[in-house]
This record gives C-alpha cells, structure tokens and sequence, in this order.
C-alpha cells in the first residue's frame, strides 16, 4: 500500500481522527502552560485514565451490546465501601477485593433482574438504583471518607514499570483485553450482533438476553474494580467520589471513541482514545486553574456534542443499509 | 437424491381472514419455482411458514421426504431453508465475513476465532459466485446489490438447500440484476431448490422455470415456464365470483364537477403522477404493494413533502402542510397501517374518534363531554362496533373493531369531508362489516363528496369504483372505466412494464 | 371523569388505594411517634415539603404524560433560584422583576431542552442528562459551594413566610394547591390537556389526526422548565438561601410521585389526581421518616426502591396492553376475546 491510499483509508477512520485532536488538545494546553507536558502532570493524567478507565471498559462494551447502566459509579462506589470496611476490620485485602467484586456482581445481577424479568426501561430503572447504592454508600460511612489502613493494599495501586505508573498499565491492559476478546473471539461477535440487529441476532439462534446479562454483569464487576484501583491509590474511599458523574464521563469516554449509543458499533481502542482525550482536556482544564465546576459543565457539553456526532454517523449508517449507493468502496 | 419441498395441504387463518386452504405443490431442486398472485394471495404467509415464522393450522410442511414443523426461524435455519427477505438482515458495522458466518464463526476451543479460516473460507465463496468483495469491508459501506449478495453467501455458507427471494430486485440496477440472476442460476445447478416470489413478470419469464399461481389463498395452477405466457398467467391468477355483496349497495350515478385535480406529482418515491377526482365520484387506485399509491396520499395529505407538481382543490391550488391543513380544508386520509398511524391505543374509544374534530367538540377550551359521546355514540351506532361503552381503551377491542374505529374517526358526523381518501379500508374486517364500509362509500359519494378507494383487492375496486387508476413502481401505469375494467386488464397495467401490453 | 361509577368500583380503584395508603402511614407514623406526627406544626411542614416537590411532580407528570422525559428540572430549578438570588443581592433589579427573570431563565432551558430532543433527535433522558450537567456546573460557578443568603427583602420575606388563616395555611401551599388544580382541569378538560395525551399514546397517529406532536413537545418542555424554576424560587423564599443544587432531590420525589399515583411512563396514561395522590403519600411517608429521626441517607434509599417498585408496577400493565394489542393483531393465530362486528 503506498503513502497516498494509506493516508485516504486513514483519513477515512476515525480513530485517525481523534488522535489528531488529542495531539491538538495537548499542544494547546501546553502552549498556555508549558507544565502541562511536564512528566508530574503527564503521571496525573494517567491516574485519572486509570480510575475511569476500568469503569469506560464495562461500560463500553454494554453499550455495544446494545444496553445501558447508569449506575456503574454507585455500585462501585457502594462495592468498595464494603470492601474498605472488611479491611479495616481485619480480613486479608485479597478476600476483601474478592467480596468487592461480589457486591458489584449481585448488583449486576438485580441490573439483570430489573431489565429483563420487570421489564423496566434499563436507563431509568439504573438510574433509579443508583439511589439506593448512593443512599447506602452515604448512610453506611456516614458521609465521611473510610481511610484504609492495610498497607499492602496499597501496594497495589502504587509502584512504577519504567516510570509509567503501574495502575496505567493495568487500564492499557485490560482495553486491550476487551479489545481483543470482543473482535476475535465468537462471543465477542455475538456481543456486536445483538447490539447491531437484534432480529438478526435471534434468527442466528443467539440467546440476546443471555449475552445482555452478562455485559451487565460484567459492567458492575468492572466498576467495583475501578472503586479497588482508586481506594488503593488515594489509600481511601468517599461516598462522593464515584457516582452518576462519573458513570457519565463514561460514557462520554465511549461515546467520543465511537462507540454508538444504541450498540452494535465501536473498538475498544477508539473508545481508548476517547478516555484520553476527555482526561487530558479535564487535566488541562485544571491546570488552566478553572474551578472543578467547569469540568462539570465541559463534560455536559462534550457529551452533547459526542452524541450529536453519533447520531449523524448511525443516519449515515443507516442509510447506506437501506438506500442505494452506486459506487463500490473496495 | 434430489431435493424437494413439498406444501401438503397447508391451511392457515388468521383473525378474520382465511390466508390459505388446502395449498399443495412440490418444488423440486435444480430449479427455479416462481411464485406469484395478487396483494392477498397468501406468498408471503407461505414464504413465512416455510422459514419457521409462523406455523400452519392445517397441513404439512415436508423437505426431503422429512416431515417438518417450526417453532422458530432458527429452526428453519438449521435445517437449510434460508430466506431473504427484502429488508436486508445484516449488521451495519460488522464486516462480509462476519455477517457472512454470524454465530458460526469457525473458532478453536478458547473462542478465539481462526481469522485466516474464516478469511479463507469467505475468499472461497466470493471467489465462487464470481465477485470481487473485500471480506474485511463492513457491510453497510456496500451498495445495496452486493449486501444483498452477501445475504445470499450468508445462505450459501450455511448449505441451505432451499433458498427463497422475496422480491430481491426491487432496489437494484438492471446491471446487478443480470449479476443476480448469473448467481440464482448458479444455485439452481447446485441442485438446491430456489423459490422466487415476484410480481415482475420479465423477471420471471427470465430467471424462472416452474411457475405456482396462487389465488384468494388456493392454489390456482402450476405450469412450466417455458410452455406460458404472461397473459395467460394473469388470466389464471384472477377471474373469481363476484357475490352477492356488491349487487345490493346502491351506488351514486350523479357525477358532478371536477373536485380535486392532481398534475405532475413529483415526491422522493412518487413520479408524475396526476389524475382527477370528480364530485361524487369513487376513484379506485390499484396496483401491488410498494406501487407507490400510500405515498401518493401521504403528498397530498400534507405529510411527505412534494417536490414538485400541483394540486388544486375545487378549482384552487393548494398546498398542505400538515394533516391538519389538510383536514382543515376537507381532504382526510384514513391511513393503511391501523397499529402505528390509525388507533391511539392507550385512549378511549370516544378520544380517538374525536381527535380530528377537538374544536368542535369543545367550548371555547374546554372539551364538551355530552358533544363526544354523542359522536362517539352515532359512530358506535353506524358501523356496529361491539363495546359496552365508548369509554373503552381501544386496545382492549378486536383487530376488526379497531379497524372500525379508525373509520368512525375519518367519517364521524363532525368531520367536514370533501375528498375522503381510503387506504386498505376493509383490510381485516369480516364480511359483513366489508358490506357496511362499502354502503358508506356509496352513500358518501351521493352527498357529493369525492372518495378514493386504495385497495388491493381486485373484486372490491372493480365493483366500487366509477373509475380505476393503475400505479406500479412509483409512476401511475393507466387509467380505467368502470365498463372498460377487468381483472385481466387492471392486473396487466399493475404487473406489466409501461407501454407493454 | 367519576359520574356513573358505582362505589364497588371506588373501592378497587387506585385512588382508594392511595388515600387508604395515606391514612395507614399517617397511624403507623403517629404511633412511632407519640403523637408528633400529627401536631399542627408538622401537618404544616408536610405542606410545605410538599409544596416543592409539587412544581417539579406536576411538570414531570404532564411531560411523561406526552412521552418524554425531563431529568434536568431540579437543575433548572436551583439554578433559577440562583437566577433569583443573585437579582435580589447584586443587582439593582425590583424585587418582582428578579423573580419573572428567574421563571424567564427556566422557561428557557426548557427551550434548549426541547431544541435537543426534536431539532437534534437528542433521546429525552439523555439530553436533560447533559443540560443538567451543564446547569449544575453553571450554578456551582455563579454561586459557589455554600450558597447564597438573601436578606431583608419583603417579597421574598412574604412569599415564603406569609400564612393566612390565622398562621395555618402558608401562601407557598395555597400557590401550589392552585397550580395542580388549574393543571389538573386542563388536562383533564380542555383540548389542550386532551392532545397531551393523544401525543403520549401515539404521536405519528395523532400527527394525522391533525394534532401537533412537536410544537406540544416544545411547549410542554419550557412548561417543565417554568415549574422547576417556581420550584426554585419558592425554595430560596422559603429558606432565604439560594444553593446550586438545592432542589435536585425533589425532582427524583416528583418523578415516583407521578408513577407511583398511575402515570404511566410510556406515556399516554395517567391523572393528576393520581399524581396529587402519589405526591402526598410520599410526603407523608417522608415526613414520617424525618420525625422519627431516621437519617436523610435512607430518604434516598427509598426514594431508589420506589421510583424501581413503581416503574415495575408500570411495566406489568404496559406488558399486560402489548400482550392485548399481539392478540389482536393479524398474525396471532389464536380467536380474539371479543366478538367481531
């Protein structure tokens, strides 16, 4: 392939174009504040990368599938209140990241429950659960933060491989997982078809309601993950730390990276992508001195725009299924 | 040993309707069998049985000397019947060889799937059909024709032995339908038993060698291709008993002035359509499904957005925005699909009637109770709707009594009519209440209003209407008189090319 | 609406079963509370804790009523009570003037939420989701984390201190109480209430049958958005302090209310006499709650269990009309339940 069409397919993907507007955002804060590229600043955004990343995972790929969870933040802010608590009265960290896990799971569960045996709407009947998991997470810690004492789990969330911090690592590595998982194995593809059509989906046999449970499920358990990451490094947890912001932020993530709202559309390394390039604008934010308020309100407008981009790509999608094009893209 | 599919005496009912009774014929492999009739001849319930939607009430289904019933189209799947349908099925963003294998992606004991295989293998298909597809492209960046064949790979790959095309050509060129039909060829070679349902008689006399003519949900005949023609196919597929239903409506025989004057009608799936609607007159408009007569409505209702063309109304030129404008000014379209655009499910029998006419039931703002029920009633009481109250939530009636209600809202006592435009009125509704919306009609047109009549039904627009307008494939094909029309003549204009015959 | 029904019919309907609610929680919580349940005080504050919810219940009842769905309106109204707060302190503005300024600014994020949902094609959760963001980000930034104090200005003083009757009955309740029965006739019987709900049952049939679905939508959206700001405004009478995300609860109150008293949430169904019902069981539940000393965190926690307990509820009968509507339709191949014409 010469230089002339790999360029053409390049300016054809879009993950070609975000990456040129995550260079853009990073010259231009650097540009403002020449501290922005410094190393500090760099590992900062790699925190933040790390914590919302593990959560961007589950979420992501639920979306492909074709549903939705807006409670992701409160689980995993509840799961790992339970977890902090567990530590402190003594159980071993590893048992108590075990029962994290669990608690985030059984709340997968009732996710489950809530959608497909009552029938209830996912958006609002997350969002209804939410509250539940927000009021418990507040009324068990007392609206206070629950500081861990075990040291050696705090290992976890600390050290270094090259300089580059290791719950970064961790983040890289587990997109890359799902990534792969969801485009080379048969469960993965099965994941995309009954995201992208659902009748499809039924006609091939594909049981889409098993596959829905488990991304589900799977959503939940990687947001008491990301609750683990971020209790280990901040050697704490708040009730107000995760929450329905930050299952937004998610969501934003995913949805810049050009995973579609109704499913059946997007990589994990787009929605990579997206998560760097939504920390790094909130990082430059930051350092550009502007009150965590802004970043509220950037979010909700970069959400608006990510799913005005979204909805023009799935018309044009669309439309080629069902109109005629005359040309042949080989 | 060959292949075959056998339809033994396959009956099914559905509320209101017998859709088929006693269908027999076998479809052997190494050929091609068309099958064709009128809207309501029962293709597509024989199309949806065989692929495992629905299941027949009475008969058998047998492939292959096994005896067969479905309880779910992936059950057809498996055991070789594929049908495409005409709304592709494919998922947009995944790529030829992924829609291509859907769940049965070749992959080792892990779940990870063998790329190279799958490449391979898909290499190999394309290769064999004579195309030159990427089979990493995703398919929605095709044009219509190659998704289309990738459908047929879908099937191919999964060894169907029977494959049936529900009118495969309507979207494409006359290029890609020679590429089509080289690949239908191809399959029939193959042994495999291909089913061809489609009203385009050129095509079948192409690409076909065994014809089933199905009619009024009986098998009327079959013949070989070769030894026919398209007239004499069309003879078989109409001539039926009238009935003693049309012989006692008492019809309009005052025509009055010309009401309504359509020339030129241009929109996105119409073309050049015009024709005229005379004061007292009931208009027919024929032909088959997708012919173009729904949208020709929608235009002038106010709700597809006309390019270009006029309409004028009792001599003025109008132009409608909306429905309302166009209720406002007397012209009201009684819309074809009774589930998505007819009922308001979750209301009452009484606020659907009323919703065209809120302003004259009311004072002022506020909405006069006594007024609505008092329509309601009239209404209830004119089409013979089964209610206890007109309170009830529609939802909770019959499939017929819904279709009524619908009707009672388009003619009720406070609508001020002058065109009455009727999609597909009596499409569910029994005998006896056909009786009912057809005396309606008549009785409309001898108050001088203007009435068309959008019907798929042959016998019904024969013998209701004072003139017959043919449309097939978005362009209006000819114009009947009442005395100048046949079943022959109407389905020849609703099949045949413009200009032929 | 009642005429004709006999009182077997009274007894099995849901308003019976809201009322009988109510009473049951009114014993259940004066028992658990010596009496202090029912001291004129608290039936006063029951009143009162309505009265806030009751804006944002009715604005949500209505637009869920045409099919949509306003997650924004506790931001709205916060930040026109910030609107409201920051008039009366740094401006030079008349007091009554800062006030229609606050109602203007909720009318028209209202308007930005209609823009989204019909010009952009937003899903109506989503795109309040994201003017609610914004909103709260854009209070936060006007007014700060600890609020702002309004003092020593009369109307505002009078609005959300006055009682007539003799100290009984606060001019805040007598509005809201006004506001819901004035909704509660239209909808019931003007055209306009009627078209609310042709719009919610099916909007492409009521486009044919004349009626506006998109220009309802737009209207009902900045209705929403001028209730959340009464909302608002009456909070920062009532308290004298304007916080960026002072009413944000009440909306999700207002929400389970409306569900709880029979709206459904598909759209197309529903009374605000149920949603009256339904805000006043919560109310009093609420309040119940908050005298027996019970921490605010369990409010939240119940409020979570209903919104998902009425939901469900809803989803049975809408599951119950789709199963009719299958049977119905010319594909089912069982006999209908009725006999045809």
């Amino acid at each position: 392939m010469n230089l002339k069409s790999a360029l053409r397919s390049a300016a054809g993907s879009r993950d070609f174009w975000l990456v040129l507007v995550l260079i853009a955002v990073l010259a231009v804060f650097a540009l403002v504040n020449p501290l922005y590229l410094s190393f500090n600043n760099i590992k900062n955004i790699m925190f933040s990368v790390s914590v919302s990343g593990v959560m961007m995972v589950g979420i992501a790929a639920l979306l492909i599938s074709g549903n939705m969870d807006l409670s992701a933040g409160a689980v995993g802010c509840f799961a790992t209140i339970i977890g902090a608590r567990l530590m402190n009265a003594g159980v071993p960290w590893g048992v108590a990241v075990l029962a994290t896990v669990a608690v985030g799971a059984a709340c997968g569960f009732l996710n489950v429950l809530m959608a497909y045996k009552l029938g209830i709407m996912p958006f609002i009947g997350t969002l209804g659960i939410s509250f539940v998991w927000q009021g418990l997470a507040n009324q068990v810690t007392h609206n206070a933060a629950v500081h861990i004492e075990n040291e050696s789990f705090w290992k976890l969330g600390a050290g270094k491989i090259f300089d580059i911090p290791v719950v970064f690592i961790y983040v890289a590595l587990l997109c890359a997982l799902y990534g792969l998982f969801l485009k080379y194995t048969r469960f993965g593809r099965r994941v995309y078809i009954c995201g992208g059509n659902r009748f499809a989906a039924r006609l091939a046999g594909i049981n889409h309601e098993k596959v829905g449970a488990i991304m589900m499920v799977n959503c939940s358990v990687l947001s008491s993950l990301a609750g683990v990451i971020l209790a280990s490094r901040m050697h704490e947890i708040t009730p107000t730390n995760l929450q329905t912001t930050s299952t937004m932020s998610a969501i934003t993530a995913a949805l810049l990276g050009g995973v579609a709202f109704m499913g059946g559309v997007g990589a994990m390394k787009g929605a990579f992508i997206g998560l760097l390039l939504l920390n790094a604008f909130k990082n430059g934010l930051d350092m550009l001195g502007m009150d965590a308020y802004w970043q509220i309100i950037a979010n909700g407008l970069l959400l608006i725009t990510a799913i005005i981009v979204d909805y023009i790509n799935q018309r044009s999608l669309q439309n080629r299924l069902n109109r005629k094009v005359n040309e042949v893209n080989e | 040993m060959e292949q075959y599919v056998e339809f033994r005496g396959i009956g099914k009912a559905f509320p209101g309707v017998q859709a088929l009774k006693d269908v027999s014929f076998r479809m052997n492999g190494g050929r091609v069998t068309a099958l064709i009739g009128e809207n309501g001849a029962g293709k597509s319930t024989l199309l949806k049985i065989l692929s495992g939607d629905i299941a027949p009430d009475e008969g058998e289904l047998i492939i292959n000397g096994e005896r067969k019933r479905f309880s779910h189209p992936n059950e057809a799947i498996k055991t070789g019947v594929s049908v495409i349908y005409q709304e592709r099925q494919l998922i947009p963003a995944l790529s030829v060889m992924e829609n291509i294998f859907l769940d049965d992606l070749p992959c080792n004991r892990a779940g990870i799937l063998k790329l190279k295989e799958i490449r391979r293998q898909t290499r190999e298909i394309i290769d064999g059909f004579g195309l030159s597809i990427d089979p990493a492209i995703p398919v929605a960046r095709l044009p219509v024709a190659y998704q289309q064949m990738v459908e047929i790979m879908k099937a191919y790959r999964r060894n169907s032995r029977v494959i049936a095309f529900d009118e495969p050509t309507a979207p494409l060129t006359d290029a890609e339908i020679s590429v089509l039909f080289k690949l239908i060829a191809g399959l029939r070679d193959e042994g495999k038993v291909v089913l061809y349902v489609s009203h385009r008689m050129a095509e079948i006399f192409q690409v076909t060698d065994d014809i089933v003519i199905m009619k009024d949900g009986r098998l009327a005949e079959t013949r070989e291709t070769a030894e026919t023609d398209e007239r004499s196919l069309i003879s078989a597929m109409v001539g039926r008993d009238v009935g003693d239903t049309y012989s006692r409506l008492s019809r309009n025989d005052k025509l009055g002035d010309v009401l309504l004057e359509v020339s030129g009608l241009e929109t996105e799936r119409v073309h050049n359509v015009s024709f005229t609607l005379r004061r007292g007159e009931v208009l027919g408009f024929a032909g088959l499904v997708g012919a173009g007569r729904t949208e020709v409505m929608r235009a002038l209702f106010g709700v597809d957005k006309v390019l270009s063309g006029e309409i004028r109304l009792e001599g003025e030129t109008v132009s409608f925005t909306s429905p309302r404008r166009a209720i406002d000014a007397g012209v009201v379209l009684c819309p074809e699909d009774r589930k998505e655009q007819g009922l308001i499910l979750p209301r009452s029998i009484a606020e659907n009637i009323s919703s065209p006419v809120l302003k004259k039931v009311s004072r002022g703002a506020f909405i006069d109770r006594g007024a609505e029920k008092r329509l309601a009633d009239a209404a209830i009481e004119r089409y013979s709707i089964k209610t206890p109250t007109v309170e009830k939530i529609t939802y909770e009636l019959s499939g017929g009594n819904q279709q009524k209600v619908i009707l009672a809202r388009w003619t009720s006592d406070l609508m001020t009519t002058k065109v009455l435009i009727l999609d597909e009125p009596t499409k569910g509704i029994d005998v006896g209440a056909k009786a009912e919306v057809y005396q309606m009609v008549c009785d409309f047109a001898k108050e001088g209003k203007g009435v068309i009549f959008i019907s798929s039904e042959l016998t019904e627009v024969l013998s209701l209407c004072d003139r017959i307008v043919v449309m097939r494939e978005g362009y209006v094909n000819g114009e009947l008189t009442r005395e100048e029309a046949t079943e022959e003549s109407v389905l020849a204009l609703a099949m045949a090319d413009a200009g032929v015959m | 609406m009642k005429g004709g029904k006999t009182v077997r019919e009274f007894f099995t309907s849901k308003t019976f079963s809201l009322l009988l609610i109510v009473v049951v929680l009114m014993a259940l919580f004066t028992a658990l509370t010596d009496g202090a349940m029912v001291a004129p005080l608290n039936i006063r504050n029951i009143f009162k804790e309505m009265v806030i919810m009751s804006f944002l219940g009715v604005g949500a009842a209505i637009l869920m009523l045409s099919g949509d769905i306003d997650l924004s309106a506790g931001a709205i109204g916060s930040f026109a009570g910030c609107i409201l707060a920051l008039g009366l302190t740094e401006s030079e503005l008349p007091s009554w003037f800062c006030y229609v300024l606050a109602l203007l600014t909720g009318a028209a994020c209202g308007l930005v939420n209609a823009f989204l949902v019909n010009a952009l094609h937003f899903q109506s959760f989503i795109a309040t989701l994201c003017t609610s963001s914004v909103l709260g980000g854009t209070g936060f930034m006007l007014i700060g984390g600890q609020g702002l104090k309004v003092k020593g200005v009369a109307l505002l003083n009078w609005l959300g201190d006055t009682k007539l009757l003799d100290g009984l009955l606060p001019v805040t309740v007598i509005i809201s109480l006004a506001f819901i029965v004035v909704y509660g006739v239209i909808l019931a019987r003007t055209r306009f209430g009627r078209s609310i709900y042709l719009c919610g049952g099916n909007r492409n049939a009521a486009y044919l049958s004349g009626l506006y679905p998109t220009r309802l939508s737009y209207i009902l959206f900045m209705n929403s958005g001028f209730l959340a700001a009464i909302s608002g405004c009456v909070y920062v009478s009532q308290v004298k302090t304007a916080y960026a995300n002072s009413i944000t609860s009440y909306q999700f109150t207002g929400l389970t209310a409306s569900i709880l008293g029979g709206v459904s949430f598909m759209g197309g169904a529903g009374g605000m006499g149920g949603c009256f019902l339904g805000m006043l069981v919560l109310s009093v539940f609420y309040n119940g709650v908050t005298t027996m000393g019970i921490d605010y965190n369990y409010r939240t926690i119940f409020n979570g269990l209903l919104l998902v307990g009425g939901l469900s509820l809803d989803a049975v009968n809408a599951r119950r009309r789709v199963r009719q509507v299958l049977k119905q339709s010319l594909v089912a191949a069982s006999p209908p339940s009725e006999q045809e014409g």
